[in-house]
């Protein structure tokens, strides 16, 4: 971040009134540590970060640590809200077009999973502002309040932003889980189900779709990265105060602070994730679980 | 080796299973091929019955219609009645009250016919849950039960395993105890023992019998080994291209091996005692692929004895000695060449 | 070629989305020839103006003609795709060769990377780019070529991994053939159907990309119109003018989708062995 062009001194001292006479800027860097060789900087960032001190956001003087901790659960609800829309609906359709396979259901499955990862997600996002905002006038265009102070406020806000960003998702998750189960329903064990006369929907839910979930939860983790993207974007169009404007707002600023700090938190989350991802393999594998004495 | 057929089991008790005039033709793309060729036989409860053949003969296509498993793209012509159903024509949905009740399968490979995300115990109680209207902790109850029957050692334990932590045999004993969960009246065997290691192999088919007989179990065994046929089986039917070619009691087939394919079998197979891996192949040729149903004797390209009649019209069924074969030239009959 | 032709025209989702790709392609390369006004030329009589004779798709919000920089969209839009496409194909399938065919501590090097790249979200790459290059054209295709390079590495890879064992390459191997005849004169043809797929998949990625990075602001800069930029400007006028917003949005998801749709199809003719 550091190979930012740009002087962040200048910016602070823009920032706090001064003007960008050479003492100003000598005296905003000697405070902020910036005239320390980088290797300095850094150790003193990561002592401070372990403190839970992320520094002052050069853009608006506020500790990016206390901002963190609030932007953070605004796109933790986004993101798992549309997590979940998309994988019941990626799912459901999946399964579907699985058990259609090759007739006139499974096309239309199929076209619109196709439309739905074709679809620019902030597009969709706008198309879904003019119709449900602007003309049928069912939801908020835009803005974001939180669920504690009023819950319906909150979710009413949260429809339109939702459904775009899981459109996407939901594609992905049908035509991982359309193949799956496709591959599933072939299986031996299926075809034991079968000959244990097992109901067509036991043999299908319990059989057929426990399978799959292997791959839709290794799907899901490689789509983290994308989800975060995503909820970046939308946040964006529906000026919701999240995470995502937060790290696009202070890239744009050049507030590293905010950037490193963000960075640094994503990464620990992603981290933290992957390890639940791996946890959860075990609990619908139990291969997995017992890989260390089979 | 071949027990005569127990007490208490007559000779002419009603057959559990009667197949008649069983046809399987698969559509595949612009054609279609036979697979099995208008086959009619029945099993008497606490009977075995072989069929037996090289790769591609039919018999396994008979082992899913007789389940009603058969591909989509198959169609099935004929009839096979359990007691007084006959399961052509019917539809998914009451095959399935049918499959696991009256009718259990024993798949080959007893790895991937096992749900490997379910525990095998939950795997067994499903049947009992969907058939025998019992309640999960009955059902978890009864599967144990059913483990010890087939002997699995610590079956409470073995219950809440997963099937990659059972051997292969063990997962096969589990298979069967699905399969018999409701004492059906026929088990279908498809090569229960090909996917295992020969040491246990004979132990399977002896539990395999053992229990058909317990329950008065008809089993329908399909193998492509005649030594599995000798050690189990009372009956034998030999498939090839998709028809029998010869059919009866056991040892009086092998007494006296009347079809030429026949004999030619049991020639390429090994002498009990050598492990049994008849892998058939001394007989030159192949099993021809039908696309219509046959007009000739479909062994006459491979068949040593052949005359001209075998090109120009099929063989009838006709009586050998104690048993059936459908040939031309038997042997034995050398005044007719 | 012939055999893929009849393929993609013989049936009617490929014929179509094939008919639509090269209407685009044809907008793209003659777009300077056909438009009908200079796509900056501003008209201040005719701002928000509705679909009419003089403008098809009417005007914007300083009073340019929108098919026009419809068009000149098209043609960044294309640019960018291919050059995006091109850039992933150049670095992606040497690495992934090379990995899948050592192995080693090579490919595990390579794998572990690639796992770290998928996990990163490529938005947060694109903006670090965007400030330290500066928006543009360049910033898009390298951000973009960035965040797919993982997903093509690994997918050339496993193309090697499952070829190395096919018995025409270890023969050529335990023939004692020269490295490069075996990358080159064994590996590399055999991976055409799957790259030809790849990168029927990797240009609606980068109209995407394209779109969304400048809608952000970190892409193309206007005055230069690109489908991006132009919903970007179109925005602040979704209540009153819905319709500049629609038009782009259409055109973006139409020429994606019929990417998509081709590239779903190729991949039944390349490679039938995967489930559909």
């Amino acid at each position: 971040m550091r190979a930012l062009p740009g002087d962040t001194a200048l910016m602070l001292a823009g920032q706090s009134g001064g003007s960008s006479d050479p003492e100003a800027l000598e005296a905003v860097r000697r405070k902020y540590g910036l005239d320390q060789p980088m290797v300095i900087q850094y150790v003193r960032y990561m002592w401070l970060f372990l403190q839970g001190d992320l520094g002052v956001s050069s853009s608006n003087g506020l500790p990016v640590g206390p901002t963190i901790v609030d932007r953070l659960p605004v796109t933790a609800q986004l993101a798992l809200m549309s997590l979940t829309l998309a994988a019941i609906l990626g799912v459901g359709a999946g399964i579907l077009a699985a058990l259609w396979r090759g007739r006139a259901g499974d096309y239309l499955i199929g076209i619109a999973g196709l439309a739905g990862i074709s679809v620019p997600s902030f597009w969709l996002a706008l198309v879904l502002v003019i119709v449900f905002a602007v003309n049928l006038g069912w939801f908020p265009a835009s803005g974001y309040v939180s669920f504690v102070d009023d819950p319906i406020g909150n979710l009413t806000r949260m429809v339109l932003p939702v459904c775009a960003l899981a459109t996407s998702f939901a594609a992905i998750y049908m035509r991982q889980m359309r193949s799956a189960m496709t591959e599933a329903l072939q299986t031996d064990y299926i075809r034991t189900a079968r000959a244990k006369g097992l109901a067509r929907w036991t043999i299908i839910v319990q059989h057929g779709a426990r399978n799959s979930l292997i791959t839709i939860l290794t799907l899901t983790g490689l789509q983290l990265g994308a989800l975060i993207s995503g909820a970046v974007v939308i946040e964006q169009v529906f000026v919701i105060p999240g995470y995502g404007k937060l790290l696009l707002d202070a890239v744009l600023a050049r507030d590293y602070a905010v950037v490193q700090g963000v960075a640094l938190v994503t990464l620990i989350a992603y981290v933290a994730i992957s390890l639940l991802v791996d946890a959860l393999y075990a609990l619908v594998d139990p291969r997995v679980r017992t890989s260390g004495r089979a | 080796m071949n027990a005569p057929v127990v007490a208490g089991i007559a000779a002419h008790d009603p057959p559990a299973l009667v197949a008649d005039g069983l046809s399987v033709r698969f559509q595949v793309g612009q054609g279609s091929v036979t697979a099995v060729d208008e086959i009619s036989f029945g099993v008497r409860p606490g009977e075995v019955m072989a069929l037996v053949g090289e790769s591609g003969c039919g018999k396994s296509s008979v082992a899913m219609a007789l389940a009603g498993l058969l591909a989509p793209n198959a169609e099935l012509t004929g009839s096979v009645t359990f007691g007084d159903t006959d399961i052509v024509g019917l539809g998914e949905r009451q095959l399935s009250k049918i499959r696991g009740r009256s009718i259990g399968v024993v798949f080959q490979e007893p790895m991937t016919s096992l749900n490997p995300v379910l525990t095998v115990g939950r795997q067994v109680s499903e049947v009992l849950r969907r058939h025998a209207g019992m309640s999960r902790k009955q059902a978890a109850e009864h599967s144990v039960e059913l483990f010890e029957r087939v002997g699995i050692p610590d079956p409470r334990t073995r219950a809440r395993s997963y099937p990659h932590q059972l051997s292969g045999g063990m997962r096969q004993r589990v298979m069967i105890a699905m399969a018999l969960a409701c004492r059906p009246r026929v088990l279908i065997a498809d090569e229960p023992t090909t996917a295992l290691d020969v040491t246990v192999q004979s132990t399977i088919l002896r539990l395999l019998r053992e229990l058909g007989r317990e329950d008065g179990t008809a089993i329908v065994l399909i193998t492509h080994d005649l030594g599995v046929v000798a050690d189990i089986a009372d009956r034998v039917a030999i498939m090839y291209a998709g028809r029998f070619v010869e059919e009866g009691e056991v040892h009086d087939i092998f007494a006296q091996p009347s079809h030429p394919y026949t004999r030619a079998l049991l020639a390429a197979t090994p002498r009990q005692g050598e492990a049994g891996q008849g892998r058939l192949a001394e007989i030159p040729g192949i099993v021809p692929v039908l696309h219509e149903p046959a007009t000739s004797c479909s062994f006459a390209d491979r068949c040593t004895r052949v005359g001209s009649t075998c090109h120009e019209s099929r063989p009838q069924r006709s009586r050998v000695g104690q048993h059936h074969v459908w040939c031309f030239h038997p042997v034995g009959e050398e005044g007719s060449r | 070629m012939v055999h893929t032709l009849r393929f993609v025209f013989g049936r009617p989702a490929t014929a179509v989305s094939a008919g639509v790709i090269l209407l685009f392609a044809a907008v793209a390369v003659v777009g300077p020839w056909i438009s009908p006004y200079d796509p900056g030329h501003q008209d201040y009589s005719a701002i928000f103006g509705s679909p009419s004779g003089a403008h098809l798709l009417g005007t914007d919000d300083l009073g340019r003609d929108v098919l026009s920089r419809l068009i000149e969209g098209a043609r960044i839009s294309l640019a960018v795709a291919l050059a995006t496409t091109a850039l992933v194909l150049v670095v992606a399938v040497p690495i992934g060769l090379v990995a899948g065919y050592y192995r080693g501590w090579l490919d595990v090097v390579v794998s572990r990377g690639v796992d770290v790249m998928l996990a990163f979200p490529y938005i947060i790459l694109a903006v670090g780019l965007a400030v330290i290059m500066g928006p543009s054209l360049l910033t898009v295709t390298v951000s973009m070529a960035v965040a797919v390079l993982p997903w093509l590495i690994r997918i050339v890879r496993g193309e090697v991994l499952s070829l190395r064992e096919r018995e025409y390459v270890s023969g050529a191997v335990l023939d004692g053939a020269r490295t490069h005849t075996i990358l080159f004169r064994h590996l590399l043809p055999n991976l055409t159907g799957p790259l030809i797929v790849q990168a029927t998949l990797l240009i609606p990625f980068g109209i995407l990309g394209e779109a969304l990075l400048s809608f952000l602001g970190l892409g193309v800069q206007p005055p230069t119109a690109t489908w991006g930029v132009m919903l970007a400007n179109a925005q602040p006028f979704a209540q009153s003018n819905p319709g500049l917003s629609i038009v782009p949005g259409i055109a973006i998801a139409v020429v994606t989708l019929a990417f998509n749709l081709l590239g779903d199809g190729l991949r039944d003719l390349f490679d039938p062995r995967t489930v559909r």
